[in-house]
């Protein structure tokens, strides 16, 4: 049998620091089912059972205010929950042991059997007295500090103990909090109702009765009882609440005296906020650091990515050689082994990304952080942090999309991820770079600025815009019954623990590859079926096209092989498609074959030039100045004016700003909103942004123009 | 403190306090968030200072016990004070 141990604390008590400790790297990181909340389980090491560890998210009482905290209580409510614990460890920040007790009481007090871990006492000079505390919560407790993992012995003897030996010994404990006189009947109501013999329970189902797990006419139930007797949810949490506070400063003040000294030490801490949160200094600083931020994703994460691209179009370019021209080599080469690039290729950016995020958490700073930008996000309908995911989209939207996990409020953070993708990425570059150059040439404006440095800019300017903008609308719609609030602690400075935040990096890069990473891979290969494939007659009729060119032109082999691709793209599934679509872009000024590579561009936004090459007959996609030669010199049907005149280009241009061209941005939405509306919605707002903003373009640049 | 000595104390909500003056947390007023006020050691007879404005205004930087907590103006207001 598997034993079900619990990790329980408030946050900021080095409850995963301990969880790390105690797991190792052998650990599994998934949701808890129906929410995104990152739910972390490992096999206790060192023990001779089997013993599986739930890391619960860091609570800070039995009266919950976030999605988080309701999912323990949640957890802690149902018998019949398959990670309902037979074990609760409690972590308690040796510093803050009054408010960290509140919790512990409470969940004693559920009659769960627990091991107290007073945790950090690397921080103080002396410790509270261990039998007292023991006798007053009526369970074993552990001085450790998650900082030093071999203080961690005791801990693992006792947990040993208690699954050996005396499992059912803290059964009989008294309660801590006696309940008040004038809520017994109702709560004996509730027991026979219920078949809860644990009074304390049966106070917490009427406090949180509405959104409790309890089946349909029991609810109905206790319901008209709880409002008959004139129960008061926020009054009787107030006098719980401070009668705990009463009996644990009443044995602190016994036990640990010495607990003053903590306070008088703690003003350097001050001195460094007064300037890390300074109303001027704070920002600045903020903002040098998240510049810093930015550059390290975006131009370290180069080297990898391009190893990774590198080895990928090695694997490719030796299939290509080894194995013989089939349905499936095919299959293999261009759509699974792209896909699988295609998945990769992101880690670089999501592990250094995670790496800077890890160390601001670990350091204390990020909460310092939200607490500058909450006032200003907010009008936004965003959160402090919000901050830190719109600076990272502008390297990547993934990593900006994953980072939002720690934003508590759903609409805060769905609001964030909706609008992330609208700050221009990384991958918007080479689309820019090919187009920039159609819309205005390369001349100095103004005796300093180069002319297609201002478009850049404008472009990324418009981009940030809009995804204000767009948030400021998504808070209109989108309503919302949670108390927005800011109650937030600023932990103590600490230097980072290295292996949580290698364990934070491992966990976002895995659940990256194994969520989205299948997402990506399917629509990949779905991608290469659309590009690869088309109805046969057209196939041949282009096969014999491409024939008569080569023969009529006397191509040489390479240019036979480039012209014969051409030919294929032309008559695929996706050039039918891009055909099929001209009706709906033509007011854009743009072509089938603009509107193929649309479609492609959808595998990631810089496929666009890659299918460019492709349409142009240009083998190699590397070659940008000769892309850009050929579309050029591309007329439309009249043989006379350009396709890519500047009216087109800058509407191309603007469509690429606003359009979700991006299927892995989508897989992460999907992920991390835990449905496939949202994901939806994102396509949707998106694409109307990015065809009302291409059509006003093009038609303003005509007007000016003629 | 003797009678002689003792100032009128006047109840003001924790928003009105200047940064650097301590004061007492008379009471909390009851609202859906009082509990998690409390839960963070927001008791009242407990010193609560106000260490440093937030940088857009709109939230604050308090000081209680041995830790910071932010606070937006909404609820520093539920939290009223006197200053001895």
């Amino acid at each position: 049998m598997t034993h079900k141990i619990a990790l329980l604390g408030n946050p900021n008590s080095g409850k995963s620091s301990l969880f790390n400790v105690l797991t190792g790297l052998n650990q599994r990181v998934s949701n808890f089912p129906g929410v995104t909340v990152e739910k972390k389980s490992g096999r206790l090491k060192s023990v001779p059972f089997d013993a599986e560890v739930t890391d619960l998210p860091g609570t800070y009482s039995l009266f919950p205010h976030s999605t988080e905290e309701k999912l323990v209580v949640d957890i802690l409510m149902d018998r019949k929950n398959p990670i309902f614990p037979d074990l609760v460890l409690y972590v308690a920040d040796v510093t803050q042991l009054e408010r960290h007790l509140l919790l512990a009481t409470q969940v004693l007090d559920l009659g769960f059997p627990m091991i107290f871990v007073v945790n950090m006492i690397d921080l103080v000079p002396s410790f509270p007295d261990i039998n007292t505390l023991e006798i007053f919560l009526g369970c074993p407790v552990v001085l450790l500090s998650a900082r030093q993992p071999q203080t961690s012995g005791l801990l693992l003897e006792k947990i040993r103990h208690h699954f050996n030996e005396n499992a059912g010994l803290q059964s009989a404990r008294q309660p801590i909090y006696g309940i008040p006189e004038d809520l017994l009947p109702l709560l004996n109501i509730v027991k026979e109702e219920m078949h809860e013999s644990n009074l304390y329970r049966c106070k917490l189902i009427c406090h949180h009765t509405d959104w409790l797990k309890i089946a349909g006419p029991h609810k109905a139930y206790l319901k008209s009882k709880t409002g008959a007797s004139g129960f008061e949810d926020i009054k009787n949490q107030v006098i719980e609440v401070m009668e705990r506070y009463r009996l644990i400063s009443k044995t602190l003040q016994n036990i640990y005296p010495h607990r003053q000294v903590i306070q008088n030490d703690n003003d350097s801490p001050l001195k460094i906020d007064r300037i890390l949160t300074h109303r001027l200094a704070g920002p600045i600083l903020f903002f040098g650091l998240l510049l810093l931020i930015f550059q390290a994703v975006y131009s370290l994460a180069t080297y990898p990515m391009d190893w990774i691209e590198a080895s990928f179009s090695a694997l490719h370019t030796f299939l290509a050689d080894s194995l013989p021209p089939s349905f499936w080599t095919s299959l293999l080469m261009d759509g699974v082994v792209a896909g699988l690039s295609g998945v990769l290729v992101f880690i670089p950016q999501i592990a250094i990304l995670f790496f800077m995020l890890a160390l601001l958490e670990e350091s204390g700073y990020m909460s310092r952080a939200v607490f500058m930008f909450d006032r200003i996000m907010q009008k936004f309908g965003m959160n402090g942090r919000s901050i830190v995911s719109l600076v990272s989209s502008g390297a990547c939207a993934i990593p900006a999309i994953m980072s939002t996990r720690t934003i508590s409020n759903p609409r805060e953070k769905l609001i964030t991820i909706l609008v992330s993708p609208l700050i221009s990425c990384s991958a918007r570059l080479p689309v820019y770079a090919v187009l920039v150059g159609f819309v205005v040439p390369d001349i100095t404006v103004l005796g300093v600025f180069n002319a297609p440095g201002l478009v850049f800019m404008g472009l990324y300017l418009l981009g940030i815009f809009a995804a204000f903008t767009s948030a400021l609308v998504f808070k209109k719609l989108l309503k919302t019954s949670d108390v927005s609030y800011l109650i937030m602690e600023l932990p103590q400075y600490k230097t980072p623990i290295w292996k949580n935040v290698w364990v934070a990096v491992k966990n976002k890069v895995w659940s990256f590859i194994s969520e989205a990473g299948k997402v990506i891979l399917l629509i990949s290969v779905i991608l290469w079926f659309l590009a690869s494939f088309g109805p046969e007659e057209k196939i041949l009729l282009a096969n014999q096209k491409a024939q008569q060119e080569i023969t009529s032109k006397n191509l040489s082999e390479v240019e036979a092989l480039n012209t014969k691709s051409s030919y294929r793209l032309e008559a695929s599934y996706a050039g039918i498609m891009g055909k099929w679509i001209e009706p709906a872009i033509k007011p854009l000024g743009f072509d089938w074959k603009i509107g193929i590579a649309l479609i492609t561009s959808f595998a990631a936004r810089e496929v666009f030039v890659g299918t460019m090459a492709t349409i142009y007959s240009i083998g190699n996609t590397d070659d940008t100045a000769t892309v850009r030669e050929k579309m050029k010199a591309e007329k439309k049907a009249d043989g006379i004016s350009k396709v890519y005149d500047p009216p087109t280009a800058l509407a191309l241009l603007i469509f690429y700003v606003f359009a979700m061209q991006c299927m892995s941005t989508l897989a992460v939405t999907r992920k991390e909103t835990n449905s496939w509306k949202w994901p939806a919605v994102q396509f949707g707002y998106m694409g109307f942004l990015a065809w009302t903003g291409a059509f006003l373009a093009y038609h303003l640049v005509s007007f000016i123009m003629a | 403190m003797s009678d002689k000595n003792k100032i009128i104390q006047v109840v003001k909500s924790a928003n009105d306090l200047d940064i650097g003056i301590p004061a007492r947390i008379a009471y909390l007023e009851d609202n859906s968030i009082t509990s998690k006020l409390l839960a963070l050691g927001i008791i009242s007879g407990k010193i609560i200072e106000k260490v440093q404005k937030g940088p857009f205004g709109g939230s604050a930087c308090f000081q209680i016990d041995n830790h910071l907590l932010a606070l937006r103006h909404e609820e520093a207001a539920l939290i009223k004070v006197t200053i001895e």
